[in-house]
């Protein structure tokens, strides 16, 4: 299995040079931070074979937004889900964050990242029309259970439904079968990918009562929906529209 | 394996007006996080380059996979891929396991379909191992040179 990741970009063309940076940027990520390959730098920390003073700025970097979302989730994002280093949870939206910044850098104002589920839009699709970006019902996914409306966006799922049961509960240590009994899905909206990315893992890992701990993030829109097909949401602060269908 | 492939606006734009404007759409397959299945470990194999005169469809190779079987058919035009389909997808299983090998553009359409109107998907799995060998196969076949293929299999996709 791989991760795919799909680049929208409607002001620049396909063989701008942004493009082929992003490209770029996409390869060198995998190649430090894929768990699933024995010399990526990840790994070799994790092996103790490189000292974190030997691993890139990034990889500092990226360890250290692990800590700041183990704080901001009360220790249900973790950095270690199956007791060894794994910061993939984080990883992918940030990479599509760097990515959004580079186009943004590169003048772009209009484009919409996808990586294996998740979103991170900018700007308009096309002047003056909203992106609108729907979220796949976990018990029908060839339909839409949500469409969430606006211009600079983060959009990410954590659920069940593509890997089955693999999200662990670090703190009651509650099994994934356990948590997907009581969730289907979690799906929250933001501003910034890398944060919620993670934070919608972490969301899944406290099973149903993420629902409280949601109510207390302002700034994070959300739609849950439970292992018995209910459904909560709730818009963020000055955040993007959110339509359930 | 990468697989890396740019298509055309036009080719979207069949799937609402709102993609009839100039612009980009590229996916790239990593293995970030992910386990390869396959037996080249390093997984990354080299992206296939089209030719301009590269055109027609191609049904990749039936990839078999812990969920089922999974093949896809791959329409490229002026050597940019402006097509994916499932020839076959796994179906079934547990509710809530169910693994999703649809392509984005099926996924698309199909949401298009439904009149939301919508310009990217969250929660809809690109991660998938058959999926991606399967283009590779197809789009190896077209870099190749061979002839547009038909597919002989059943649809019975998801998406």
């Amino acid at each position: 299995m791989g991760t795919v990741f799909t680049l929208d970009v409607r002001d620049l063309a396909p063989d701008s040079e942004p493009v082929d940076r992003v490209v770029e940027w996409w390869q060198w990520v995998d190649a430090t931070f894929s768990t699933y390959r024995a010399d990526s730098a990840i790994s070799e920390l994790a092996d103790g074979t490189r000292r974190i003073d030997e691993c890139p700025d990034e990889v500092r970097e990226v360890l250290a937004r692990c800590r700041r979302a183990v704080e901001a989730s009360d220790g249900y994002f973790t950095a270690h889900p199956h007791g060894r280093l794994d910061p993939t949870g984080l990883v992918k939206g940030w990479s599509v964050e760097v990515a959004s910044r580079m186009l943004r850098d590169a003048g772009s104002r209009s484009h919409c990242i996808a990586a294996g589920g998740d979103l991170r839009s900018c700007g308009q699709p096309v002047p003056g029309v909203a992106w609108r970006l729907g979220v796949v019902d976990p018990f029908d996914r060839g339909r839409v259970a949500a469409v969430v409306a606006g211009e600079d966006m983060a959009v990410a799922t954590s659920g069940t439904a593509e890997r089955g049961a693999h999200i662990v509960d670090p703190v009651l240590r509650r099994s994934p079968s356990e948590l997907a009994s009581e969730l289907a899905s979690v799906t929250l909206i933001g501003e910034d990918l890398t944060h919620v990315d993670a934070m919608a893992t972490a969301a899944f890992a406290m099973g149903r009562r993420c629902q409280t701990w949601l109510e207390a993030q302002p700034g994070l829109g959300a739609l849950v929906v439970f292992a018995d097909g209910e459904t909560w949401s709730k818009e963020g602060h000055d955040g993007p529209s959110l339509q359930v269908l | 394996m990468t697989t890396r492939s740019l298509t055309t606006p036009s080719a979207l734009g069949r799937f609402g007006p709102a993609l009839k404007v100039s612009g980009s759409l590229l996916g790239i397959l990593l293995l970030l996080g992910a386990k390869t299945l396959t037996s080249d470990p390093a997984g990354l194999g080299p992206a296939v380059n089209l030719a301009a005169s590269d055109q027609g469809s191609v049904t990749g190779p039936l990839i078999t996979t812990r969920y089922g079987p999974v093949q896809v058919r791959v329409t490229v035009a002026g050597g940019k891929v402006t097509d994916v389909q499932a020839v076959q997808l796994p179906t079934g299983g547990q509710s809530g396991q169910i693994a999703d090998y649809s392509a984005p553009v099926l996924r698309r359409e199909a949401l298009v379909a439904q009149g939301a109107g919508i310009d990217a998907v969250s929660g809809a799995s690109y991660t998938s191992q058959g999926y991606s060998e399967s283009l590779q196969g197809a789009l190896d076949q077209i870099a190749a040179g061979q002839s547009p293929a038909t597919p002989s299999a059943p649809s019975n996709g998801q998406g």
